[in-house]
Formats: C-alpha cells, sequence, structure tokens
C-alpha cells in the first residue's frame, strides 16, 4: 500500500510539473501563478460554472413546472459528466497505460505491475476529477436555486462528486486493455490519435445530423428527453452507466441500500479492471514493444520528393506538427469546431418570439444595446477563438528544447520562423472566426452593408491575437516539457496571452459603450474605430516580434 | 574555414567558456575532448549560432556568423548531442525539410540518400516517423540531414553515441571521406581511442579552457612517459 501511494504520489508529482527551483525563481513563479489563476477564475471558470448553474437551474425549472421529477436534471448531469469523462479519459488512460514513457522505468522496479498500473490509473482519475467536481457543484447550486435541497441530494451530491469518473475510467481502462492484447491494430499513439479523431468527426456528424433532423429542436425537445427516464435515451444511458442509475434513485431520496448498491457497482468495476491489468497488462505492453515498421518502398519514396521554397517548407513543417498530434490537433484546431457549431444551433434553436430571436432582430433599428451586444459578440469572438485555440501562444513552446535550439542552427532568419508561426495560427483560427461571425451577423439580421467591416474587425482581431500570442510565446518560450499537453496545460504563456487579450477586449467594450450609448456614432462607424485601434495594437506587437521578441529567441538557452 | 577567436561565455558567475581561439582548417579531423561541463557543447552551441557569446569572434567560410547568419549557417552541418527533434515527421519528410531550407536540387538530394541511408542502415524506416526512431535510428538520421547539403564543414557533437557499431564504422568512413574531399569535420567525444585513430589534430578543453591543440603525435611526444592517450588525458585533466 505504502508502495502504491509513494508511486501515486510521483507520478501525480510527475503531471503536476513540479521542479526545484531556486527561491527568487519560485517565489517568481508563486505570485505569477496566481496573478494567473485569478485571471482564469475569474473569466474562465467562473463563466463556465455559471453556464453549467444556469442550464441546469433552467432544466430543473422546466421540470418542475411541468409537475416532473427534478432530480432528474441531476441524473443528465451526471451522465453528461459520464460520457465526457469516458470520451476524454480513453486517450488519457492508454496513453498512461501504455505509450507513455516512464512505463519502462517503472516495470523493473520490485512493485507488481498491477500496483504500478493503479497508481497510474489513480493519476488519470484525480486528473479527470477536477473539471468533474466543477461541472457538478456548478450544476448542485443550479439545481438548488430552482428547487430546496434536501438531505439526501445534498449528499448524493457530495457522493457523486468525489466517485463519478470512477466508472467512465474503469470502461475505457477495461476496453483498452482488452484492445491491446487481443487486438493489433493499435501500435502507435498516432494510431489512438487518429481512432479518436475519427470518433470525433463521427459523433459531430451524428450531432449535426440529428439536430437538423429534429423539428422541434430545443428546450422542450431536451426537456421531454430528460424526463422520460423508462424510455429512450436515460434508460440506454441507466444501462450503459448503472452508477449512474443509482444515483439517481439516491437523488430520488432512495435508502442506504441504493447507496451500497452504489458503491458495489462501482468497487464491481474497479475489480474488474483491476483482475483484467493483474492477467492482462504485461501482455498486452508486449503487443506495444513488439511492434515493427512496415518496409518502405525505396523508389516510391524517392520519387515523391519535390523541392518547396524555404517559407512554404517552414509552414507545412509547422502544419504538420500540429495536425499529426492528437493533443494540438484537438485543442488547436478542433476545439475551434465548437464556436462555429454553437452560434448554428443558437440559430437553430426554437426560442420563444419574445426571447432572444425577436429581440435581436431589430439590430438594423439601430439600437445601440443590440449594436453593442452584437459587436462583442464579434470582438469576443475573433479575439477569444485565437486566443483559446493557443495555437500562437504556444508556437515556440511547441517545438519542445532540441528542435528550438535546433532551428537557431539553420540557415533561416528568426523574422521569418516568427511569420511562418504567425501564418499558421491565422490561417487556421481565420475561417473558424469568419464563419462564426457571419452566423452571428444573419442571427443578428445584418445589414449587408455592414458585413464586410464585421468581417474586416473579425480578421484584425485573430491577427492581433495572434501576435500577441506569438510575442508572449517567443519572450520566455516553455521548451522543457515530458508530454505534449504540458505545452498547453503547464504553459503559462497560454494564460498570459488570454489575460493579454482581455484586457484588449476589455478596452475595446469600454470605447465602443462610449461611442454607441455616448456619441451615438453608429455601429459602421464604431467598428471603422474598433478596426483602427485593432490594427494599431496590432502593429505594435508586430513590431515586438519583430524585435524584442527575436532578440529573446536569439538569446534563448 | 572556421575562425573562432576569443570566444567567452559565461551562465551566471560560471564561466563555461572561457576566451577560446582556433581555426579549422580543410582536409581535417579535429576531434573536441573534454570531460562532461568541460564546455564542448557549450562552444559547439556558439559556433552553430545557438547560443551567443558574451564575446568573441566566429567566422565561418569567411561569414561572420553575428553580422551575416544565414550565409555562415548555410556553410556547415550540424548534428546535436540529442537528436530527439521534429518527432512528428517522417525520416524522409524531415531530410526534405532539410533539404528545402538549404535549397538543394532534387536530383543531388536522391542521390546523396541514396548513398548515405544504406551505409547507415536507415533506407527502409525512412516513412516512419522519428518519434518511432530508437535513439540511434534518430541519430542517424540527423547525421543524414547534415550531409544533404553537403557543407564545407561538419559540426557533429557526440556523435557516436547511441550508433551500432556498423553504423558507426561507417560514419567514421563517411568522416574522412569528407576530408579528404576538401572538407573539415569537427566533433566532441568522450571516446579517446575513436580520437586517436581518427583526428588529424585534437582540441582538448577544461573547465571552459582549452588546455591543448594540436596532433596526437605531438601529445603523446611531450608527455612520452605515458604510453597511451587514455593516460595522457588522465594526467591533463587531474593536473590542477
Amino acid at each position: 500500500m505504502n508502495k502504491l501511494l509513494t508511486l501515486y504520489k510521483i507520478l501525480m508529482g510527475e503531471m503536476m510539473m513540479l521542479e526545484k527551483k531556486d527561491k527568487d525563481k519560485k517565489a517568481q513563479r508563486n505570485s505569477m501563478e496566481k496573478f494567473f489563476g485569478f485571471f482564469v477564475v475569474v473569466f474562465v471558470f467562473i463563466p463556465f460554472m455559471f453556464l453549467i448553474g444556469f442550464f441546469t437551474y433552467f432544466i430543473t425549472d422546466m421540470l418542475s413546472l411541468r409537475g416532473l421529477s427534478t432530480d432528474t436534471a441531476l441524473s443528465f448531469l451526471s451522465i453528461a459528466v459520464s460520457v465526457l469523462c469516458a470520451l476524454f479519459g480513453f486517450t488519457v488512460i492508454m496513453h498512461s497505460l501504455f505509450f507513455a514513457s516512464d512505463t519502462k522505468n517503472l516495470l523493473p522496479l520490485p512493485i507488481p505491475h498491477n500496483r504500478i498500473v493503479t497508481a497510474k490509473f489513480m493519476v488519470c482519475y484525480m486528473a479527470e476529477n477536477v473539471m468533474q467536481t466543477l461541472i457538478i457543484i456548478a450544476g448542485f447550486v443550479g439545481f438548488f436555486l430552482a428547487t430546496p435541497p434536501s438531505f439526501s441530494s445534498v449528499f448524493t451530491g457530495i457522493v457523486a462528486i468525489l466517485t463519478l469518473p470512477l466508472v467512465p475510467l474503469c470502461y475505457c481502462g477495461i476496453i483498452s486493455l482488452l484492445l491491446m492484447r487481443y487486438t493489433f491494430f493499435i501500435r502507435k499513439q498516432q494510431v489512438i490519435n487518429r481512432l479518436a479523431f475519427a470518433f470525433g468527426i463521427v459523433a459531430l456528424v451524428l450531432f449535426l445530423y440529428k439536430g437538423i433532423s429534429i423539428e422541434n429542436f430545443g428546450v422542450d425537445g431536451l426537456v421531454d428527453t430528460i424526463s422520460s427516464t423508462d424510455t429512450g435515451f436515460m434508460k440506454i444511458m441507466f444501462i450503459v452507466f448503472p452508477n449512474v442509475f443509482f444515483l439517481h434513485k439516491l437523488f430520488n431520496g432512495g435508502t442506504i441500500l441504493w447507496l451500497i448498491a452504489y458503491i458495489l457497482i462501482n468497487a464491481a468495476f474497479f475489480i474488474v479492471f483491476e483482475l483484467l491489468c493483474k492477467h492482462l497488462y504485461i501482455d498486452a505492453l508486449n503487443n506495444v514493444v513488439g511492434k515493427q515498421g512496415r518496409k518502405t518502398d525505396t523508389e516510391k519514396l524517392l520519387s515523391s520528393i519535390k523541392i518547396r521554397p524555404v517559407k512554404r517548407a517552414f509552414l507545412i513543417r509547422e502544419y504538420k506538427s500540429i495536425f499529426r498530434s492528437f493533443v494540438f490537433l484537438s485543442s488547436c484546431v478542433l476545439v475551434n469546431f465548437f464556436w462555429p457549431i454553437l452560434a448554428y444551433f443558437i440559430v437553430k434553436m426554437n426560442f420563444k418570439p419574445e426571447t432572444l430571436q425577436s429581440y435581436i432582430s431589430i439590430l438594423d433599428k439601430q439600437i445601440p444595446s443590440i449594436q453593442f451586444i452584437y459587436l462583442c459578440i464579434v470582438l469576443g469572438g475573433s479575439l477569444f477563438i485565437s486566443s483559446i485555440n493557443s495555437i500562437c501562444s504556444s508556437s515556440f513552446s511547441r517545438e519542445g528544447k532540441v528542435s528550438f535550439q535546433y532551428l537557431k542552427s539553420l540557415p533561416v532568419s528568426t523574422k521569418d520562423i516568427v511569420h511562418t508561426k504567425a501564418k499558421c495560427g491565422i490561417s487556421i483560427s481565420m475561417f473558424f472566426v469568419l464563419t462564426y461571425v457571419v452566423i452571428f451577423a444573419i442571427i443578428f439580421k445584418l445589414p449587408g452593408s455592414l458585413y464586410i467591416p464585421s468581417l474586416l474587425c473579425a480578421s484584425l482581431g485573430v491577427v492581433c491575437s495572434s501576435f500577441i500570442g506569438i510575442y508572449i510565446d517567443a519572450v520566455n518560450p516553455c521548451v522543457l516539457w515530458e508530454e505534449e499537453q504540458h505545452v498547453l496545460r503547464g504553459n503559462l504563456n497560454t494564460f498570459s496571452a488570454l489575460v493579454a487579450v482581455i484586457m484588449v477586449f476589455l478596452g475595446l467594450g469600454l470605447l465602443n459603450w462610449a461611442l454607441l450609448f455616448r456619441l451615438n456614432l453608429g455601429l459602421l462607424f464604431t467598428m471603422l474605430i474598433d478596426a483602427i485601434i485593432i490594427a494599431w495594437i496590432t502593429l505594435i506587437f508586430y513590431k515586438k516580434c519583430c524585435g524584442k521578441a527575436i532578440l529573446a529567441i536569439i538569446n534563448f538557452h | 574555414m572556421l575562425k573562432i577567436s576569443n570566444l567567452t561565455k559565461s551562465f551566471g558567475n560560471k564561466v563555461a567558456v572561457n576566451n577560446i581561439s582556433f581555426n579549422l582548417k580543410p582536409n581535417e579531423i579535429t576531434g573536441f575532448i573534454g570531460p562532461n561541463g568541460a564546455g564542448k557543447t557549450t562552444t559547439i552551441e556558439m559556433i552553430t549560432g545557438i547560443l551567443k557569446p558574451d564575446s568573441g569572434d566566429i567566422a565561418i567560410c569567411g561569414h561572420d556568423l553575428y553580422n551575416e547568419p544565414l550565409a555562415a549557417k548555410q556553410c556547415f552541418g550540424y548534428v546535436s548531442d540529442t537528436p530527439d527533434m521534429f518527432l512528428r515527421l517522417t525520416g524522409m519528410e524531415y531530410l526534405n525539410f532539410i533539404a528545402d531550407i538549404f535549397q538543394v536540387p532534387v536530383d543531388e538530394r536522391k542521390v546523396l540518400i541514396e548513398k548515405y541511408a544504406p551505409k547507415l542502415g536507415i533506407m527502409d524506416n525512412l516513412n516512419d516517423a522519428i518519434l518511432n526512431y530508437s535513439h540511434g535510428m534518430r541519430q542517424k538520421i540527423v547525421i543524414l540531414s547534415a550531409l544533404i547539403h553537403t557543407p564545407k564543414i561538419l559540426i557533429l557533437d557526440e556523435p557516436l553515441v547511441g550508433l551500432d557499431p556498423s553504423s558507426a564504422y561507417e560514419l567514421k568512413g563517411i568522416m574522412q571521406e569528407y576530408v579528404a574531399n576538401g572538407g573539415a569535420v569537427f566533433f566532441s567525444t568522450h571516446i579517446l581511442e575513436i580520437a586517436q585513430k581518427l583526428c588529424h589534430r585534437i582540441l582538448i578543453i577544461k573547465k571552459g579552457n582549452i588546455i591543448y591543440d594540436g596532433t596526437c603525435d605531438s601529445l603523446l611526444a611531450d608527455y612520452s612517459h605515458c604510453d597511451s592517450l587514455e593516460k595522457i588525458y588522465l594526467e591533463l585533466m587531474s593536473d590542477e
């Protein structure tokens, strides 16, 4: 048991990137972390939790109005958390158990291999639990605002917060062990990444298809789905995640027997996983180690060679390094799909006449508050989408120390490298941002003459946000990392860039408020002034990228 | 071909390289020998433009590295001591990328890949991602990338570490062939036997200072009481 806990602490410490630093650096890092932590809490976690809370409150209220059991809102939330946990947990578990570089150092230690697996599983569990805890807490707050709390619901909530990811992660562990032991198509991590990518695309297509095909897609349809626990979606989900079924019974004021049943089902899943680990893990791992590359067709390979201009070669390398890594592909590229889809579903939602849809149709009537909201959506979208995806704010960190240093030995100017990084980030973000802006322009029934100024503002927003990100990452790149996810999760530059973009957004918001409400300038002129200001900020950061950032890259060691 | 004058680099209070000067000439293999932390990699990183020196000048093929960096960098091929770079590319994509940077014509690339890849034993792995290569394989692909643009100077940081015996043998042959064709090779190593057999000249660095610059034969003659280079090296390193 002691060995297991020690191993768990070591693996957890490794994940958290705990490093021994000298006192000054540590103090500096601590104050930086507090500062960024504050911003992340205020601008990311709290709005996110607010959204979840609002959603649960809204659904609970709707169920209550219809005279249905309100507890199903929490069951639905638990199912959503379980599904998300299973989806994201699979690649995490696969990587941790079979492809992590620490495995070959851990296996020779005098520790039973199932203990090593258990320690790795615990680390994954803790990593997954942080976000689920936030979601469930927010959900409970929303739930209790809509309906008075009872002892059983509070108690069940605490149980859910602590234990909900266990069954989905056991599923991931069991499936990964069986796949790796008895099949032979996953021998490299890239295959998992491709599978996850393909699965994500299929899920997205199905989701879009479902959304398009449902006539009454909207709140009513969702409430109908949630309330019918004996048939349809909820029933299937209760079978897939039996722990949520027992949790549902507990939410409904169930007795201690349901709690015991809940604990037992969790224990059963974990025991099955442990038993499979004991018997299958080493064989499954051997299947990975025994991989062999395919023989190359030399003639074909040599005939495919073609010469490219230097800048283009650099850009293609940049795209390949993003698109071939699941971590970068999902966090930097695929995440961008969320925003246009969100915008699409806002269009698709059947709002009642007195709500958003009719409210926004008066944009062409020059109502400043609607114009202000529209501008916030356009500017916020263009600045935040290209910052949240972290393509530019991780552009140098992404290289890793060896590649970063090696690039400096090549006969390519640092300015060209900076330009390539910017082109890559801008080209990926731009498509999604412009799609998002056009969708919102349609929602808001924007007059045709305002489309070009809107798109101009959005494009400049993307360029501005990209150069801010590149500058921040170039000045102090975080190139020492073990796993690619540390480039995004453990990199303060991505937070710094987001904070800088938030500052720009708040400044523009204040200006727009003054221009629209005090000076009554109208949308066109306000957008043109915004465009000039964003272009000016972009120019400042571009100059910084070509000056201070290049010097920092040259002097970095 | 390479002229280094009064090169100095400090990290905080620690002087890593202290006012060193030397030249590299064509047709010479120069071995750079020293214990861990002596300043070998720091010197090589300054020569290749990775690290900026605190003071001193570096001229490569007549181009000052800091005033004409691109022209100077066109003249050398560099093999890092850690070959874990551009891991998402396949071996062939990496070679093509480097060849694009140096604008090597397609026909020339093909000839060089066909010449060196089989020698280093990586022809069959060129289509695999570097991420899936072993350390030795990565070392080989980086060596091949340094050769693909036929530089005038080859700068190699511990190139033999991780190579299998046959690849190490081939690499030594490639280095000898290179200098025979008018090139210069500068490489760091811990393996004294290799330095003794391969190098026309050796530089020994200790605590950032070059304590010996000359041929192996003259070193052996200077320390005639020692019967091997290994003993001379140990004496030089223990001498305070």
